[in-house]
């Protein structure tokens, strides 16, 4: 076993491995270290892309007659050289890598006692990846979501753009859902990649169980000043929880500051909507979100403290209905992602993608998309799934986007149909009646009382005229 | 209550003894099912031409010393979380594993079985709200 430091030097060379090198172990440790030569020590270095990974398995060759060039050690110059395979771990963050070569076992046949530490090396190794994946797969999903040209797209890139630059309380104002999720954890892992993570449900949390699932964050938080360090709360559906959780949360955040960072998921339908002035639905949301700092706490349902953290950088995350000229963009690249998701044996280049086709693009358009990009990402994998053949028409979509139709009457020519609709008189005669007196009154007033005149302004003879009004 | 109508499977190495708990400990409107493996549990499909009510369903993962890798590995292939369902995860975490098993998507942690009885009115208040 041995140990290079942060530099590439060898500091450290086991008696075993001096051994196997045919280094003398009389002599302290140091000594021995010296005396191996550049090219042992060149050999004995991980590989650079180690700092990815953490750890390196590779084969291992040492010359013996380069080894012994300084002429210390064995005496005897010979071409043999030593391989082995040697194992490399990197030690956290501290620049040290531990080496050692041996025999080695494959992991399946390791008993699982064997390992070390809690959970075991073997496990942690396979989570690292995992969340490495997952944190990729939030990065796709949130880019596809950040996608399109329309104002509200841009907007929304040019916020998210400025909240990974810093770390700082985020609010998001979108329904909690799998992609809002997405892009929340995205937000965090590019803010702040190293800083711990705790993700509650806020509408779950009393602040008993609170005060429990953050305790870790806390503890890390409550060092006393050089071991103290920076934890990030991610509370979904913020909007739904207990006063007495936001409460503890606000008590929070005002001991630890900014060493706590939130960020917030709240549901504007139920934030701002159901609760802003009525007469105002034009607003921009973020004019509506400005309005919740002067509402009590009773109206918006979030404590002010916490209102006002939201409000420092919000992101409005618009819905996909108030955004239709980016549901091509948005459709296309989720197919390209069902497509390279898809099983193994399906999966191909994305030449043999198949293609969207114009009348499922408008029926696309058309949807209101009730439950936004989660329902579309679900439509673009179902039709992927569905379709034979390389393009991809309306009735490969889910049943419930085939057959929606946009209504005969827009909205605003409701009304009179209503009004057609209760329609009804006691009599049509009577009416008729009522409404030729109203004429000829207006017509005999416009002719100051002559009778020839106002026959003529109703198209009428003289003698009908007198005949009606003698009636 | 509606909770009746709340699907809870109990999976995961040590099924046996969570899933006797949560009979136990948790109202007789909650009627746990035991499941061989996270395989077993059905695939989430929204059926969008239905007008019935969602269904909660409830999954209580009780893992071992053997770690949590079965249960992130099954969330992280499965496809996006679905607000219907809640995952709890029992068993002795650490709590770095606890940040990992929330990142995907475990809402509930238990690490002792009396633990279920502090979470039931939260479940039960979750179940609620989501068949309404």
């Amino acid at each position: 076993m041995w140990i290079i430091d942060a530099v590439g030097d060898l500091i450290h060379l086991s008696p075993a491995m001096a051994e196997w090198l045919g280094k003398s172990t009389e002599t302290d440790e140091s000594q021995t270290v010296q005396t191996v030569s550049e090219q042992w020590v060149d050999a004995l270095r991980p590989d650079p892309s180690i700092r990815f990974r953490g750890h390196q398995t590779r084969q291992i060759t040492l010359s013996k007659h380069l080894g012994d060039s300084k002429g210390l050690g064995e005496s005897n110059l010979s071409d043999e050289a030593l391989t082995a395979v040697a194992h490399w771990i990197s030690l956290g963050n501290s620049g040290y890598t531990i080496g050692c070569v041996g025999e080695f076992l494959r992991d399946s046949e390791v008993p699982l006692s064997d390992w070390l530490g809690e959970g075991g090396l073997r496990q942690e190794s396979l989570l690292r990846e995992l969340i490495a994946k997952h944190q990729t797969s939030n990065a796709r999903t949130a880019d596809i979501l950040l996608a399109g040209e329309s104002d509200a797209a841009v907007l929304l890139r040019r916020r998210v753009t400025a909240a990974t630059s810093m770390r700082c309380h985020l609010g998001l104002f979108t329904p909690t859902n799998s992609s809002s999720r997405e892009l929340a954890l995205r937000l965090h892992d590019t803010s702040a990649p190293d800083e711990s993570l705790t993700v509650v449900d806020g509408a779950l949390m009393d602040a008993e169980l609170l005060e429990a699932y953050a305790a870790p964050a806390i503890q890390s938080i409550n060092q006393h000043d050089s071991h103290r360090s920076n934890a990030t709360l991610l509370i979904e559906r913020l909007d739904e929880m207990p006063d007495d959780a936001q409460l503890k949360l606000s008590q929070w955040v005002e001991v630890f500051g900014d060493h706590l960072r939130l960020i917030g998921m709240l549901d504007p339908a139920s934030v701002v909507d159901n609760h802003s002035h009525r007469g105002k639905p034009d607003d921009p949301l973020d004019a509506q979100i400005a309005e919740l700092t002067h509402m009590p706490q009773a109206v918006t349902g979030i404590a002010k403290p916490l209102m006002n953290l939201m409000r420092a950088m919000p992101i409005t995350v618009p819905r996909l209905k108030d955004r239709r000229e980016d549901i091509p963009t948005l459709a296309l690249a989720l197919l390209r992602e069902a497509h390279r998701s898809g099983q193994p044996q399906k999966r191909m280049s994305d030449s043999d993608m198949p293609r969207l086709g114009r009348d499922a693009m408008d029926a696309l358009t058309l949807y209101p998309w009730p439950n936004d990009f989660d329902e579309l990402a679900e439509a673009m994998a179902s039709a992927l799934g569905r379709v034979v053949g390389d393009r991809i028409g309306r009735d490969h979509l889910p049943l419930v986007i085939r057959s929606y139709r946009v209504g005969p009457r827009t909205e605003s020519e409701q009304e009179p149909e209503k009004i057609e609709n209760n329609f009804r008189i006691e009599s049509l005669d009577e009416a008729v009646q009522k409404y030729e007196r109203k004429l000829i009154d207006q017509a005999m007033e416009a002719s100051q009382g002559n009778k020839a005149e106002a026959a003529r302004r109703l198209g009428i003879s003289r003698a009908r005229l007198l005949r009606k009004l003698d009636g | 209550m509606n909770a009746v109508q709340t699907k809870l499977w109990v999976t995961g190495p040590e099924t046996e003894r969570w899933f006797d708990a949560a009979r136990v400990m948790w109202s007789t409107d909650f009627h746990p099912e035991t499941l061989s493996s996270l395989g077993d549990v059905p695939i989430h499909k929204r059926n969008l031409r239905s007008s019935q009510p969602i269904t909660p369903e409830v999954i209580l993962w009780a893992g071992d010393q053997n770690g949590i890798h079965e249960l992130t590995q099954w969330l992280h292939s499965r496809s996006p979380q679905s607000d219907h369902r809640l995952y709890i995860a029992a068993g002795q975490w650490s709590d770095a594993e606890r940040s990992v098993l929330q990142r995907f998507g475990v809402r509930l942690i238990v690490s002792e079985l009396t633990d279920l009885i502090a979470i039931e009115h939260v479940v039960r208040e979750w179940s609620l709200r989501i068949s309404n």
